[in-house]
């Protein structure tokens, strides 16, 4: 394959093209209520070429190896079809040659099948013999990538990443309340990380007893502490989004918000996404426009110290690439997009967080988010009461929401308790979605949240 | 894929085979810049195999790999039973949109360079904008007759958005139409117009305290609430899964009396069709009708396990998914006055146009809490500002039940967590629950 995506690339006599050809080996095997409601095997493979021509990109897809040729003219057609004045060339990148194949003690794919669907019965089965659990949904997915990625500067990579999760949903019944908890483990460690979950799944029984005798919270402004998982999904909206170059490159006003050097938050806040970290579910080795991942400071002593970059916002900006070029699959243009975003370790225990908050809110993982850069929400698995500094009762549809810049600097505590959380899910943006990655943190405490409700 | 379908008739399965193939064509801007033009074509084909009474499900985008029959053979044998058969398929050929039609980039790029000029120097911000050719072609056969189902849909679409930063912060707003043809430079303009009657006073913000208003949900934020809980609470598999508030609610008043909404295969959309991706009937029908719940959403595998008549809604998100129940064209029907009318008789509420964060609350139950990313303050008909750093939270089956007024605007867009295509008017309702800081 290689070989064959080299020769084509050496017929583009001037000018910057790339290749992507990628092999995708999906297996679903879902139960739901007592009976296996999916369970295949999906093969899928094709590429696509990126022609860029000062500043604009030609890109066409196919499925078809014979087909790239007739892919790359069409692309490079495509990008000299209109003229404009934009002038800009790719950040220069070295040209370099890799394979990366990583090494997991249990290959997910040397698992037979019938093992996994025993998994996915096991799992399913904690949750039988409650009539409160109405609806009960484990799944397990397994996603096995090798990609070919090459560009006309010599730059060959092969990359396989296996990727396998699990995950389980429960649906409580009490009179006409339902309601929804859930656990999702998923990354590139192996089939490890689906193994010996039992004991997590266990946890989503408590949930769901917990949200239904839950009161619905009052609206209202709260001090609130977040726990690592909902503190990571509210890093990624809240900051990271805001962190991908090509959101602040052509926004002027933006890009004065967004200088270098400016304060963002109190000297607590250190916040990073860093692609290069083996094993979790945002790792990649190189990105799309093959980059070497790496670990990029976005905030250091609450100070804005970097960003995400492709090589063609990196260009525009001036600023060095950061491996943060991604696509879903092989048939979508790369955007700018995370890989494992997280704050570091402050210096708080979890009673010291507590200690200074009269009344509040305990935030417990994290439904999902969205932002519109300035303007961010997400929404809490469960939360509780926090009265005198301690945890008292659980109430449910906690959404949280507030403006950015202000919520960055109400930060007044980071714990020390840092974790990552890969799963099931992914991020959205571009119509693209999911896209793997890993949000987490310890434990932070946040003044002012402002929360809808009754 | 002739070479999967013999196979499998050699192999004396009872398959069913669903071809799809997606094309898109598109020009991209990117903060006020052209960005890319693409070229992609998706395909594939999805085999469903009925093995021993189960069901069984592969697919591959490789169109002669046979071996997608041994993975569905194979995954059959673990999965749940199938208590339904395939049904005959009608040889249809069905086209919608004008096939003929094509997008020329060259003349697109100067028409909407001078949008992007004129939306720069009237609102100092930067706008990214995508028109797309979609061509959509499916292909459905199963071993019951040697009918063939064609389906060939083509429709254009353009999406405008305009980011500015002001002294009341980032605003943040888009607009989205559809054309069977390409898009005149008229239609192109009129998106345009419609984006600008959203940016009404968006430089100021008005002051507001906490407590209940008159809230009128813009198209967008009645999908995304109404829409969001309506489309999961009536889908088969909610119900089949015991998951959905609506459960026994078939005949009884869910929602206030102005409101009908019907799933319409017939309706002049793209979600138009004449069969679904089983090969069932696509019928138009009353999901609720003057506030009274008619029908729910099935396809096969769900209407059998209720033991209802399947409804002709078994829809695929490509080659690669098995059918579930969707809508086709979602209509939620419109009132008699028009939105500026009703902003007119306003004594005091919120314009809500577009809410951040909807679908993440628990929706099934109807529950919603939203930010508002970009909303205004009404008094006394006139707009004061803009509402910010506020929350909108509620209950569909609660707050839909106090309609005060439709509108006879109407907006058409996308999905909406439905499936298919939605046209939907702005609603006023009373008593809504407001947060702000």
């Amino acid at each position: 394959m290689l070989e064959k995506l080299r020769d084509i690339l050496g017929k583009v006599s001037s000018g910057y093209a790339d290749i992507r050809f990628e092999i995708w080996k999906v297996t679903d095997i879902s139960m739901v209520n007592g009976r296996i409601e999916s369970s295949s095997t999906n093969i899928i493979s094709g590429g696509s070429v990126r022609f860029f021509n000062k500043g604009t990109f030609g890109f066409a897809t196919f499925t078809r190896p014979e087909d790239v040729e007739k892919a790359l003219s069409s692309a490079e057609k495509m990008s000299k079809l209109i003229k404009t004045d934009k002038e800009v060339e790719l950040y220069p990148d070295k040209p370099k040659k890799d394979k990366v194949i990583p090494s997991v003690t249990i290959h997910p794919e040397t698992v037979p099948f019938d093992e996994k669907v025993e998994l996915v019965k096991r799992y399913h089965n904690i949750f039988t013999g409650n009539e409160k659990f109405s609806a009960v949904s484990v799944v397990y997915r397994e996603e096995l990538l090798t990609r070919y990625y090459l560009n006309t500067e010599g730059t060959e990579i092969i990359e396989e990443r296996p990727y396998c999760g699990v995950a389980a949903t429960v649906v409580g019944k009490e009179g006409n309340i339902l309601q929804r908890a859930y656990r999702s483990f998923g990354d590139l460690r192996g089939y490890e990380t689906v193994l010996n979950r039992e004991k997590d799944f266990e946890e989503i029984k408590k949930d769901v007893l917990d949200l239904l005798k839950a009161d619905k919270v009052e609206g209202g402004v709260y001090t609130v502490i977040l726990d690592p998982q909902i503190a990571g999904v509210f890093i990624h909206e809240a900051f990271g989004h805001l962190s991908e170059a090509d959101h602040v490159y052509g926004n002027e006003k933006l890009k004065e918000i967004m200088t270098l050097g400016n304060t963002m938050a109190s000297e607590i806040l250190c916040v990073v996404d860093d692609g290069s970290m083996v094993g979790e579910r945002g790792y990649i080795a190189y990105d799309d426009d093959g980059v070497k991942s790496r670990k990029t400071y976005l905030i250091k002593n609450g100070k804005l110290v970097g960003r995400l970059h492709s090589r063609y916002t990196a260009a525009l900006m001036n600023e060095e690439p950061t491996g943060n070029s991604r696509a879903i699959r092989f048939n979508y243009m790369p955007l700018v997009r995370m890989t494992n975003t997280y704050i570091e370790n402050g210096d708080k225990t979890f009673e010291e967080l507590l200690e200074g908050v009269d009344k509040g809110l305990y935030v417990v993982g994290a439904l999902g988010g969205q932002t519109e850069l300035e303007m961010f929400t997400f929404s809490a698995a469960k939360a509780y009461k926090i009265e005198k500094g301690k945890i008292t009762e659980p109430v449910r549809d906690v959404v949280l929401s507030g403006n950015l810049f202000e919520t960055l600097k109400n930060i007044d505590a980071v714990g020390n308790d840092l974790k990552i959380f890969g799963g099931l899910g992914g991020c959205g943006k571009g119509g693209q979605m999911p896209l793997p990655v890993s949000d987490g943190a310890p434990h932070i405490r946040i003044r002012n949240v402002v929360i809808g409700g009754k | 894929m002739e070479k999967i379908l013999s196979e499998a008739k050699k192999r004396d399965l009872k398959y069913e085979i669903f071809f799809s193939k997606v094309e898109t064509k598109s020009i991209n801007f990117e903060q006020s810049q052209l960005k890319d033009i693409s070229h992609k074509i998706v395909e594939g084909v999805g085999v469903r195999i009925l093995k021993d009474d189960h069901i069984g499900f592969s697919s591959t985008n490789q169109l002669d790999n046979v071996d997608v029959l041994d993975y569905a053979i194979n995954s059959a044998k673990y999965a749940k039973e199938a208590k339904f058969d395939f049904p005959e398929i009608q040889g249809v050929n069905f086209e919608y949109g004008n096939l003929q039609s094509e997008i020329d980039f060259e003349s697109v790029f100067y028409e909407v360079k001078e949008i992007i000029t004129y939306l720069e120097g009237k609102y100092h911000g930067k706008v990214d904008l995508s028109l797309e050719e979609i061509s959509r072609e499916n292909l459905l056969t199963n071993y019951k007759n040697n009918n063939v189902a064609r389906s060939r849909i083509k429709y254009f679409d353009f999406s405008l958005s305009l980011f500015t930063i002001t002294e009341a912060g980032f605003t943040f707003s888009w607009k989205w139409t559809w054309s069977k043809s390409k898009l005149s430079k008229e239609e192109l303009w009129n998106v345009v117009k419609e984006l600008e009657k959203t940016l009404i006073g968006f430089d100021r913000v008005a002051k507001l305290e906490s407590g209940k208003y008159k809230v009128i949900f813009s198209p967008f934020a009645v999908g995304s609430t109404l829409g969001l809980s309506i489309g999961s609470g009536v889908n088969g598999l909610s119900i089949a899964r015991k998951m959905s508030p609506l459960q026994n609610k078939l005949n009884e008043k869910i929602l206030h009396e102005s409101i009908t909404i019907t799933d319409d295969p017939e309706y002049d959309m793209p979600g138009k069709c004449t069969i679904d991706d089983e090969g069932i009937k696509a019928e138009k029908k009353p999901i609720v009708e003057n506030g009274i719940l008619k029908n729910f959403v099935l396809n096969l595998d769900t209407s059998a396990d209720l033991n209802m008549k399947p409804t002709g809604n078994g829809k695929r998100g490509g080659f690669a998914s098995l059918p579930t129940p969707a809508f086709h064209n979602l209509i939620i029907k419109e009132g008699k006055s028009d939105l500026d009318t009703i902003i007119k008789n306003l004594d005091k509420g919120i314009l809500f146009l577009f809410p951040i964060g909807a679908g993440q609350s628990n929706i099934m139950m109807g529950d919603y809490s939203v930010n508002v990313g970009l909303g205004y303050y009404i008094e006394n008909g006139e707009i004061v500002g803009r509402v910010k750093d506020t929350m909108i939270s509620g209950n569909v089956y609660e707050d839909y039940q106090r309609v005060i007024e439709i509108s006879s605007n109407v907006e058409a867009m996308p999905s909406m967590g439905t499936g298919g295509f939605a046209r939907i008017p702005y609603i006023l309702l009373d008593g809504i629950s407001v947060t702000t800081k």
